[in-house]
């Protein structure tokens, strides 16, 4: 699965951002190797092996210290029937769907614009778009959550100030709307860092489409639907599976805002897993959580990149 | 292509010895002559002046160390939820701090673990040390009659402070002796949109430390606690007494006796809406005296008396009760080598001892030292109304100080559901039971 992946990714590179293939300044595979090998040994250190290691500490009844009892599959087995989990796994999906739709939505739109002629100062735009995913998450969950506060927070403030009093309410308390709530920050963070992929992609768009289309009449939305999106779908495809992986493993705004709260409602996977790890000092379920997560991520990505390149339709 | 590859293998092996060399700095630790403690706790030298522990703890760790200018003391201080999450990495990698706190519920986990040693043999062996604190003082900490801490603080976690003017107000002159008096005066409160009392319930503690541990007890008698404390399998959470204790709560917060974002503030914000006379009453823990003192405005300073949570009358556990104890003890780990160890019990004596109790007790902390000498005149009005106040009331033990930690997790983060009637108590009662069984 992990090599259809690389794959994809690397025909997605070769195929957009001018190939390399035919080119004579291409480095010979040694050397590649060489220049990659500090990289990858870091990765492995400090990625795979920690991986295996969860996957193998997995099988174990481990609360931290020097005893560590085998018990086979019977983490999974708790883990299938843990509702909280699945709680988490949806809030994690409802999460990661609104991100697709507003951080890759908006920021579809926003590139569009930022395309167009019409915009003026285009870089000042971009710098204030961009501007909140250099900042940390932590501190993006806590100015936030002093919005959403019931008392004090910016948005009840706003609503008694234009008499509609009535609507003011505890947004991080009431459990059926929180990860609504809590999806705004996450998407409002990031939507830059989808546009500046987004926008580059557009650059190698040729510019005479797009007079030749408008000489048909087609108007500014046909063009971004019809002429710009196929156009840069693999740069799409790309950046759903940055979207999903991202989301997949969100934590810090939720830790900051609700801790996974009221009751278990917020609660995201990572959230379920540090909770596990450090408060009920139940190390070896944590790690059957993590694989889990690693597992239903893949699976994740894996399916969106079928739907978005539908190999079975190219084909034929 | 010749340079190319030169320079690329050069480029690796430069990359390769900065790796290398990131990697190695930060194993060595530097030893040699003199002994090195170090300390972790959630005391943080800024808080000094504001709780009387954390006062007292300072100018203990401080005579210690001119005391002994030959040993090296690390010091590092973070808050609960941090410290938590810090410990419990420290001794998964093996390298816990040499004197550290250790909470009531994680004893079972620590002591399983090695990561805390058995002090039973320097405690026995001076006797004047031991029996200088409180009755009862080691019960959490003992496992298998092995002693593996040192109480500091007895705290009381379940007081009410309200606020006289505004009880007077509604026709109160004292805090309400019975539930059902309670449940009248909240009524009278909605009608004037004043929350009854103030809660913080965001880090989920509040809830289960400061109102449950009472209101449980009230309603299962102490016999039952402890017996779920000591993991007799003969009561369970599901028992019809701990199912109305969760019933009544919820039946209290249903009723609008709270205000509307209990979740989402934490404790500090909930004191801001009893300071802003939003709410009267809030209902805490001893460690408010001296917050309210220094930082209360002063007409509700003045205002504020003390009470416990007035009788249900259908409960085995009695009136004048109130959740209290040590919950936090000094306690020392496995990293402290046998030279050290000395060195160690001496630093613990001056920290959990009358160096530390005599400061604490005048800057209004309650120690777990029996008999602190300090000058009673000084102390604030409330904490001397306390120190009349707390000898009629007796004390049932802190859930979070004795329960196991999942145990405890289960309820706090279910309690926060029940409140908000998204969860019914028989269910919560099953949750915590489940994770109950769980334990070994």
């Amino acid at each position: 699965m992990i090599s259809l992946l690389l794959e994809q990714i690397h025909s997605d590179v070769m195929k957009e951002g001018g190939s390399l293939k035919n080119s004579s300044m291409r480095p010979k595979l040694g050397v590649a190797v060489l220049y990659l090998l500090p990289g990858i040994l870091l990765y492995t250190l400090v990625v795979v092996i920690p991986i295996f290691n969860s996957f193998r500490l997995s099988f174990f009844r481990w609360s931290g210290g020097l005893k560590r009892t085998f018990i086979g599959l019977e983490n999974y087995y708790i883990l299938f029937q843990d509702s909280v989990f699945w709680q988490s796994f949806r809030n994690n999906i409802i999460i990661t769907l609104i991100s697709i739709v507003g951080q890759i939505g908006i920021a579809f739109i926003f590139s569009s614009f930022l395309y167009s002629r019409m915009i003026k100062f285009k870089s000042f735009h971009r710098v204030v778009v961009y501007f909140p995913a250099t900042i940390s998450a932590v501190v993006v969950g806590f100015v936030w959550s002093f919005v959403f506060n019931y008392d004090y927070g910016l948005i009840n403030q706003v609503l008694e100030f234009l008499n509609l009093g009535s609507l003011a309410s505890t947004w991080l308390d009431n459990p059926n709307t929180i990860i609504y709530i809590v999806s705004f920050p996450i998407v409002w963070q990031y939507i830059g860092f989808y546009m500046v992929i987004i926008l580059s992609a557009m650059t190698s768009i040729d510019k005479h489409i797009y007079e030749m289309s408008e000489i048909d009449g087609a108007n500014g939305i046909q063009k971004a639907i019809k002429i710009t999106l196929p156009l840069i779908k693999r740069t799409m495809g790309v950046t759903v599976m940055l979207c999903i992986a991202g989301n997949m493993r969100i934590f810090d705004h939720i830790y900051v805002m609700t801790g996974g709260g009221p009751g278990t409602s917020s609660m995201v996977m990572a959230l379920h897993v540090y909770k596990t790890t450090f408060i009920k000092s139940q190390f070896g379920y944590a790690s059957a959580i993590s694989v889990a997560i690693l597992v239903l991520s893949l699976t994740l990505i894996l399916i969106s990149k079928l739907l978005i390149n539908r190999p079975w339709a190219r084909a034929k | 292509m010749n340079t190319m590859k030169k320079s690329g293998i050069l480029f690796v092996v430069v990359m390769m010895c900065s790796l290398s060399m990131a990697f190695a700095s930060g194993a060595s630790e530097s030893s040699g002559e003199g002994i090195e403690l170090s300390i972790l706790s959630h005391q943080v030298r800024t808080e000094v002046g504001e709780g009387g522990f954390v006062t007292g703890f300072f100018s203990a760790l401080d005579e210690y160390i001119e005391d002994n200018p030959e040993i090296a003391i690390a010091h590092e201080g973070l808050d609960q939820t941090a410290y938590q999450t810090k410990i419990t990495s420290l001794g998964a990698a093996n390298d816990m701090p040499d004197i550290f706190m250790l909470k009531g519920s994680w004893v079972n986990t620590f002591v399983d673990n090695g990561w805390v040693v058995d002090i039973s043999a320097e405690l026995n062996a001076d006797p004047e040390w031991k029996n200088g604190y409180i009755q009862g003082g080691f019960d959490a900490v003992t496992k298998n009659g092995k002693i593996y801490g040192i109480p500091q603080e007895s705290m009381t976690t379940s007081l009410v402070f309200y606020n006289e003017d505004m009880w007077r107000e509604i026709g109160y002159d004292t805090f309400p002796a019975t539930w059902e008096e309670l449940q009248n005066a909240v009524e009278k409160f909605k009608a004037k949109g004043i929350d009854t009392f103030a809660m913080g319930n965001r880090a989920n503690w509040p809830a289960e430390s400061c109102w449950l541990s009472t209101l449980g007890d009230r309603l299962t008698g102490t016999d039952w606690t402890n017996k779920i404390i000591s993991n007799d399998p003969g009561v369970k959470f599901t028992d019809p007494e701990f199912v109305r204790s969760l019933e009544v709560f919820q039946e209290l917060a249903e009723q609008g006796a709270f205000n509307p974002d209990i979740n989402s503030i934490n404790e500090l914000e909930a004191r801001t809406y009893y300071f802003n006379k939003k709410a009267a009453s809030i209902v805490e823990g001893s460690w408010l005296i001296s917050i309210i003192d220094s930082t209360a405005p002063e007409d509700v300073k003045s205002a504020t008396k003390l009470a416990v949570l007035p009788e249900i009358k259908e409960g085995a556990g009695g009136a004048n009760t109130a959740s209290g104890g040590p919950a936090w003890f000094l306690a020392i780990s496995n990293s402290v080598t046998g030279e050290e160890r000395e060195a160690a019990i001496e630093l613990l004596k001056y920290l959990t001892g009358p160096k530390q109790a005599n400061v604490t007790a005048s800057s209004g902390g309650i120690t777990a030292w029996a008999n602190p000498d300090y000058d009673k005149a000084k102390v604030i009005p409330l904490q001397q109304e306390y120190n009349s106040f707390i000898q009629n009331v007796r004390a049932v033990p802190i859930y979070d100080a004795a329960m196991e930690a999942s145990v405890i997790e289960t309820m706090n983060v279910g309690l926060q559901s029940l409140l908000i009637g998204e969860k019914s108590p028989a269910t919560l009662a099953e949750e915590i039971q489940r994770e109950q069984d769980r334990i070994q």
